[in-house]
C-alpha cells in the first residue's frame, strides 16, 4: 500500500550547499558541545563555595568517604547541583513543548501562570502545615500548574500573537504572586526564605530527598516528551499541515501542554517557579541546531541543565555568605534574553 | 501513534511494483513503455459528502471521483465550497454526512499515517516556525515515514534531496524561510510535500501571492509531476484561465455543488460562467495551448 | 472631615453631570457601539444613581464593618462633627473612612490607568499592575529602607519609584509597550527581591506594594491622595476623542491631523501618573485595571468618552467592594487579631479576577 512513485527510485542530487553544515552533523556537536559545558559547570559546582577546593581534590573528595570535605560535596553540592540539572532540564522541554505546541516563541511556564500555580499549591502546603510527603508534592503542584495553564490557554483562545500570549499570563502570575504573598503573610512572620522560594525559586538547603522525590517525575516527562518530540514538530507548521501529516492535532497539543505542566510543576515542587529558563533555552537550543523539535529536544534539556547550574553556582557565590535565589539570576539574564528574541523575530 | 496503529497487512514499501495501487502500477507501466493501461478506479473519491460549520451546509450531497494521474482543478466563487471540499479530501475536516474514500476503502478505516502516506496537502494557511529553513521544514515530511524514536535514516534523506531538487529549491536548502521570496517559499512548501512520497498532492490556491513568473513555474511543476512521476493532483485554482490552462479536469462548484466537470473546453463556456460566477464573457481558443479562454464583456 | 467626604460626593456629582453633557455619543468615532448600549441621557442617568447607591452602600458597610463594635449611632455622630467618645471619632475618621476613601480612589485611578495603557498599547489585556510600575514603587521603597530604615515618608518615596518606572517603561517600550512592561516588571521585582535578601528588615513593608492591600491606611494617605483624584479622571476625559481617533491607527491618525507620536504620549503621561498615584497608595493590586474596562466596554461600547467615565467609576467599586471582602475574611481568621496585616486586597482581586478574566476575554471575542 506504501507506495513510491518513481522518481523518488531515482538518483540523490546533490543539494548542499556549502554555506552551512548540513544539520545531521550539527546536532552531534552541539550535544557535545553542552555536555562538556555542563561538565563543566558540574565541576565548578562542586568545587566552589566555602571551602574551595580544587576540581581534582573535589572529585577526590567526592569517591573518599573519609576525605573531610566528603559530606560537603558529596551530600550538599552534588545532590544540589544535581537537582539544578534535573530541574533545568524538565523547564527547557516544558518550555520546547510549549513554544512548539502553542507556535509561540515566548510560551514558557513562567509566562503561561504555570509555575505561578504550581507556586501556589505549594506555598499553601508549607504555610498551611497541610501533611503532604515530599513524594507526592509534585501531585499537588501539578494541579495548580494546570489550573493556572488551563485558565491562561483558556483566555488566550487561537490567537498566536506573544504579546497576547505574555498579558494574559502575566495577568495569571500576578495574581498567583498576589495568593503567594497573602498566604506567606498568614504564615510565620518575614519568612523570607519562603517568600523567595515560591515568588523565585530557589535551590538552597536542597538535598537527596528532594532529588529523589522528583526524579522519577522528570525522567517520565523527558521519556513523553521523546516519544512526543517529533509529533510536535510537525504542530509548528500549522493545524491543517499537522493533520495532512498524519498527526492528531488535539490529541497531541494536550498531551504535549499536559507534560510540559507536569515538568515544570515537578521543578516548581522542590525549587519554585524559576523563571526564564525554560523561556530561553529552546532559543539557545534553536540557534544551535536549527529549528524542529525532533532536534532541540536533545540539546534544549542540556543547555537548561547547564544555564540552572551555573546560575545557582553565581547565587551562591556572588553574595556569599548571603544566598540569592536563584530565580533573581535567571530574570537577569533571561529577560534580555527574551527581549532580544522577539526583536529578531520582529526584525523580519 | 507510529508504533502502535496496527496497521492492515500492506505489502512491504520497497516493492512498489505489486502494490495494489492504480497510481503506481501507472507509474510503472509508464516506465515500461510510456502508455499507461486503463486505471482500474479513481485513487480519491467523494462520495454524496456532506460538510458543515454549525448549522449551514457548505457542501451538500456532493460526489467526485479523482482519477489517478491527472491534474483537477477545482474552481467556483467565494464560499462555493471548493476549499472545505479540498480539506475534506485530506480529512482535515471531518463530513457530516458521506465518505471520501481513498483507493476504494473509506478514509476512517486508514490510520491517519497511512493517508499520510499516500496524500499530501498543502493548505493555504500554511505557516512555518520562526526561522525554520528549507530543510528543517521539508524534513518535517518525513514524518509519516518516520520510526517510534523518530531517527532520519538514509532513506529520509535521499528522498528529502529528491523533494528539494524536484521543486527546485536544492540551492536554497540551508536558506531560512523567513528570507525566500513569496515564489520561493511556496516551492519549498511543495517540497515538503513531495518529501512525503506519495502519489497523491492536494493544493489549496497554491498561485496565490505569487507573481506571474512563478505561478508559470508552478504549475509547469504541477504538469511534471504527473507526466513524469505520475502523481494525481487536486488543486483549488482562484484563475480560471490557469485552470484551464494546465487542469485535466475542471470541477466548478457553487453553493456546495458541483455545477460543470468535464475537461477544459467543456467547462470554461459562456454558459457556466454565466451560471457559476455570474459574469458575461466570451470565451475564445488561446492561441498558445489551444486551451480554452475566457474574456470578461 | 467635611473635607475628607467631600471630594468623593463631588467625584459622584462630577460623573453624573459629565456625561450628559457630553456630544451625541453615537455619532462619535470609531466605536462599535452595542445595540443594547447606554446611549440616552436616560440611561446614563441611571447608571450615574446606581453608581452614587452603590458608593454610598460601600461607604456604609466600610464604616460600619470592624474590629471594634461601633454603634450606627456613634459612626453618624462621629462623621458630623464629633461623638463624645474620642476613641469611636479616632476609629472613624483616622481608619475606616481613609480606607473606604483610598480604596475608591486608587480603584477610579488603576481603571483610568487601565483604559488610557489598553489605548496607547491598542491591546484590550494591557493594565498598570504588570507594566512593572508597581515593582518600581515596591523597589523604590525598599531601598530607601535599607539606606534609612524607618523612615516615614513611604508614599513619596513610592510615587517616585513608580513614576521613575513609567518614565522608563515610556523610554524602553518604545515598539512594544506591553511587553517591556512586563519584562521591566520581573527585572525591578528581581532587584527588589536581591536587595531583600541583604537585608530583609523592610519586608513587612514593601508587601503592600508587591501585592496590593488597603490594611491600615489612614487620613495622611488619603490626603496625599486625593489631589490627583481632581486632575487625572478630567485629563483622561478630555483625552477621550483623541483616544478615539487613536484606536483607528497611526495611518488614519495622521490624516485626521493628529501627531500620532505626540498623542500616545499625552495619553500614557496621564495613565502613568494615574497608575504611580495608585500604586503608591494602595499597591499594584492586579486586575482593577483590566476588568473595569472591560466590563465598562461591555456596558458602553468602546467610545472613551463614555468608557473613562464608567469605568473609572467601575473601578472605585471594584477595589473597594474586594477590601470590603478581604476585610471580612481576615476578620474570620484565626491569625487575624495578632497582627494588623491580614488578607491584602491583591489577593481578593487575583482569585476574583483571574476567572472573571478569561470569561471577559473570550466573551468579547465573539
Amino acid at each position: 500500500m506504501i507506495t513510491i512513485p518513481k522518481w523518488t527510485d531515482g538518483p540523490v542530487p546533490r543539494t548542499t550547499t556549502a554555506r552551512r553544515r548540513p544539520p545531521s552533523r550539527a546536532l552531534p556537536r552541539a550535544v557535545a558541545l553542552t555536555v562538556a559545558l555542563l561538565a563543566l559547570v558540574g565541576v565548578a559546582a562542586l568545587s566552589l563555595g566555602e571551602p574551595t577546593l580544587g576540581p581534582v581534590r573535589a572529585l577526590g573528595a567526592l569517591l573518599d568517604a573519609g576525605d573531610p570535605a566528603h559530606v560537603v560535596v558529596a551530600d550538599v553540592r552534588l545532590p544540589r547541583a544535581l537537582l539544578g540539572a534535573g530541574c533545568g532540564a524538565a523547564l527547557a522541554v516544558s518550555g520546547l513543548l510549549l513554544q512548539d505546541s502553542l507556535r509561540n516563541p515566548v510560551a514558557g511556564p513562567e509566562l503561561l501562570g504555570v509555575s505561578a500555580g504550581a507556586a501556589v499549591v505549594m506555598t499553601a502546603v508549607v504555610v498551611l502545615g497541610l501533611q503532604v510527603p515530599l513524594a507526592l508534592a509534585p501531585y499537588a503542584a501539578l494541579l495548580g500548574a494546570l489550573v493556572a495553564g488551563a485558565m491562561v490557554l483558556l483566555a488566550i483562545g487561537a490567537t498566536r500573537d506573544p504579546e497576547h500570549v505574555l498579558l494574559v499570563g502575566a495577568a495569571v502570575s500576578a495574581a498567583g504572586a498576589g495568593l503567594v504573598v497573602a498566604l506567606v503573610g498568614l504564615g510565620t512572620e518575614g519568612d523570607v526564605v519562603l517568600l523567595f522560594r515560591y515568588l523565585l525559586g530557589s535551590l538552597a538547603a536542597r538535598g537527596w530527598p528532594h532529588l529523589e522525590a522528583v526524579a522519577p517525575w522528570i525522567g517520565l516527562g523527558l521519556l513523553a516528551a521523546a516519544l512526543l518530540r517529533s509529533r510536535v514538530a510537525t504542530l509548528a507548521l500549522g493545524d491543517e499541515v499537522a493533520t495532512g501529516l498524519g498527526v492528531p492535532v488535539v490529541r497531541t497539543r494536550v498531551l504535549a501542554l499536559v507534560v510540559a505542566a507536569l515538568l515544570a510543576a515537578a521543578s516548581a515542587a522542590v525549587c519554585g517557579p524559576v523563571a526564564y529558563v525554560a523561556l530561553l533555552a529552546p532559543h539557545v537550543a534553536r540557534r544551535l541546531v536549527g529549528t524542529g523539535t525532533r532536534r532541540t529536544f536533545w540539546v534544549a534539556p542540556l543547555v537548561g541543565a547547564a544555564l540552572l547550574v551555573a546560575a545557582d553556582l553565581v547565587c551562591r557565590l556572588v553574595l556569599y555568605p548571603v544566598e540569592v535565589p536563584v530565580g533573581v539570576a535567571t530574570t537577569l539574564v533571561g529577560v534580555p534574553a527574551l527581549l532580544l528574541a522577539l526583536a529578531g523575530r520582529r526584525g523580519r | 501513534m507510529t508504533a502502535s496503529t496496527p496497521r492492515p497487512p500492506t505489502p512491504p514499501s520497497a516493492a512498489p511494483s505489486i502494490a495494489p495501487s492504480a497510481a503506481s502500477s501507472a507509474a510503472s507501466a509508464v516506465s515500461a513503455d510510456g502508455a499507461p493501461p486503463p486505471a482500474p478506479g479513481p485513487s480519491l473519491e467523494a462520495v454524496d459528502l456532506s460538510v458543515g460549520y454549525r448549522r449551514d451546509d457548505v457542501l451538500s450531497g456532493l460526489s467526485l471521483a479523482v482519477e489517478p494521474g491527472t491534474v483537477t482543478a477545482l474552481v467556483g466563487p467565494n464560499g462555493s465550497g471548493k476549499s472545505t471540499l479540498l480539506t475534506t479530501l485530506a480529512r482535515v475536516q471531518r463530513p457530516r454526512a458521506g465518505e471520501v474514500r481513498l483507493r476504494g476503502r473509506a478514509l476512517g478505516d486508514w490510520s491517519s499515517v497511512e493517508v499520510a502516506r499516500q496524500l499530501a496537502l498543502l493548505p493555504q494557511s500554511a505557516v512555518a516556525p520562526a526561522g525554520a529553513t528549507v530543510r528543517e521544514l521539508v524534513e518535517q515530511g518525513r514524518y509519516p515515514q518516520l520510526g517510534p524514536w523518530a531517527m532520519l535514516r538514509r532513506r529520509d534523506d535521499a528522498a528529502m534531496e529528491r523533494a528539494l531538487s524536484l521543486a527546485g529549491v536544492g540551492a536554497l536548502a540551508d536558506r531560512r524561510l523567513d528570507s525566500l521570496s513569496g515564489g520561493e517559499r511556496q516551492r519549498a512548501w511543495i517540497a515538503m510535500a513531495l518529501a512525503q512520497e506519495t502519489d497523491l498532492l492536494l493544493l489549496d490556491e497554491p498561485t496565490t501571492y505569487l507573481d506571474v513568473r512563478h505561478q508559470i513555474d508552478l504549475m509547469d511543476l504541477v504538469g511534471r509531476l504527473r507526466d513524469e512521476h505520475a502523481m494525481t493532483v487536486v488543486m483549488v485554482l482562484h484563475d480560471l484561465n490557469q485552470a484551464a490552462r494546465y487542469a485535466d479536469r475542471v470541477v466548478a462548484l457553487r453553493g456546495g455543488r458541483i455545477i460543470a466537470d468535464g475537461p477544459p473546453a467543456a467547462v470554461v463556456t459562456a454558459e457556466v460562467l454565466r451560471e457559476v460566477f455570474e459574469v458575461e464573457a466570451r470565451v475564445v481558443e488561446d492561441p498558445v495551448t489551444g486551451r480554452p479562454l475566457f474574456l470578461a464583456l | 472631615m467635611s473635607a475628607l467626604r467631600e471630594p468623593t460626593t463631588d467625584g459622584a456629582e462630577r460623573e453624573g453631570r459629565r456625561r450628559p453633557g457630553r456630544p451625541g455619543g453615537r455619532s462619535g468615532g470609531g466605536g462599535a457601539r452595542r445595540p443594547g448600549g447606554l446611549g440616552a441621557p436616560a440611561g446614563v442617568l441611571a447608571v450615574a444613581s446606581a453608581v452614587a447607591l452603590a458608593v454610598a452602600a460601600l461607604v456604609t458597610a466600610h464604616l460600619l464593618v470592624g474590629r471594634s463594635e461601633v454603634p450606627a449611632r456613634e459612626v453618624l455622630r462621629a462623621l458630623t462633627g464629633g461623638s463624645g467618645e474620642p476613641a469611636y471619632d479616632l476609629i472613624v475618621l483616622r481608619f475606616r473612612l481613609p480606607r473606604v476613601l483610598v480604596g475608591l480612589g486608587a480603584g477610579a485611578l488603576l481603571a483610568l490607568s487601565g483604559v488610557l495603557v489598553q489605548s496607547v498599547v491598542r491591546n484590550p489585556l494591557a493594565e498598570p499592575a504588570t507594566t512593572g510600575i508597581g515593582a518600581g514603587a515596591a523597589l523604590a521603597v525598599v531601598v530607601s529602607l535599607v539606606l534609612v530604615p524607618g523612615h516615614g515618608a513611604t508614599y513619596a518615596v513610592a510615587l517616585g519609584g513608580a513614576l521613575l518606572a513609567g518614565l522608563l517603561l515610556w523610554l524602553l517600550g518604545r515598539r512594544s509597550l506591553a511587553v517591556t512592561g512586563i519584562l521591566l516588571g520581573a527585572v525591578l521585582s528581581a532587584l527588589t527581591s536581591m536587595v531583600l535578601v541583604v537585608d530583609s528588615q523592610p519586608m513587612g513593608t514593601v508587601l503592600r506594594w508587591l501585592v496590593g492591600s488597603l490594611n491600615a491606611r489612614t487620613s495622611g494617605d488619603w490626603a496625599a491622595l486625593w489631589p490627583w483624584l481632581l486632575v487625572l479622571p478630567l485629563l483622561g476625559w478630555l483625552l477621550a476623542p483623541v483616544m478615539n481617533v487613536l484606536a483607528l491607527g497611526d495611518v488614519a491618525t495622521t490624516t485626521l491631523g493628529l501627531r500620532p507620536a505626540l498623542a500616545r504620549g499625552a495619553v500614557l503621561a496621564v495613565a502613568v501618573a494615574a497608575a504611580a498615584a495608585a500604586i503608591a497608595a494602595a499597591g499594584a493590586v492586579a486586575f482593577v485595571g483590566l476588568v473595569a474596562p472591560h466590563v465598562a466596554r461591555l456596558l458602553v461600547g468602546s467610545d472613551h468618552r463614555l468608557l473613562v467615565p464608567v469605568a473609572t467609576a467601575l473601578g472605585a467599586l471594584l477595589l473597594s467592594t474586594s477590601d470590603l471582602l478581604a476585610f471580612a475574611v481576615s476578620l474570620d481568621l484565626p491569625l487575624g487579631g495578632r497582627s494588623v496585616a491580614g488578607v491584602p486586597v491583591g489577593a481578593v482581586t487575583a482569585l476574583l479576577g483571574a476567572p472573571l478574566l478569561v470569561r471577559l476575554v473570550r466573551q468579547e471575542r465573539r
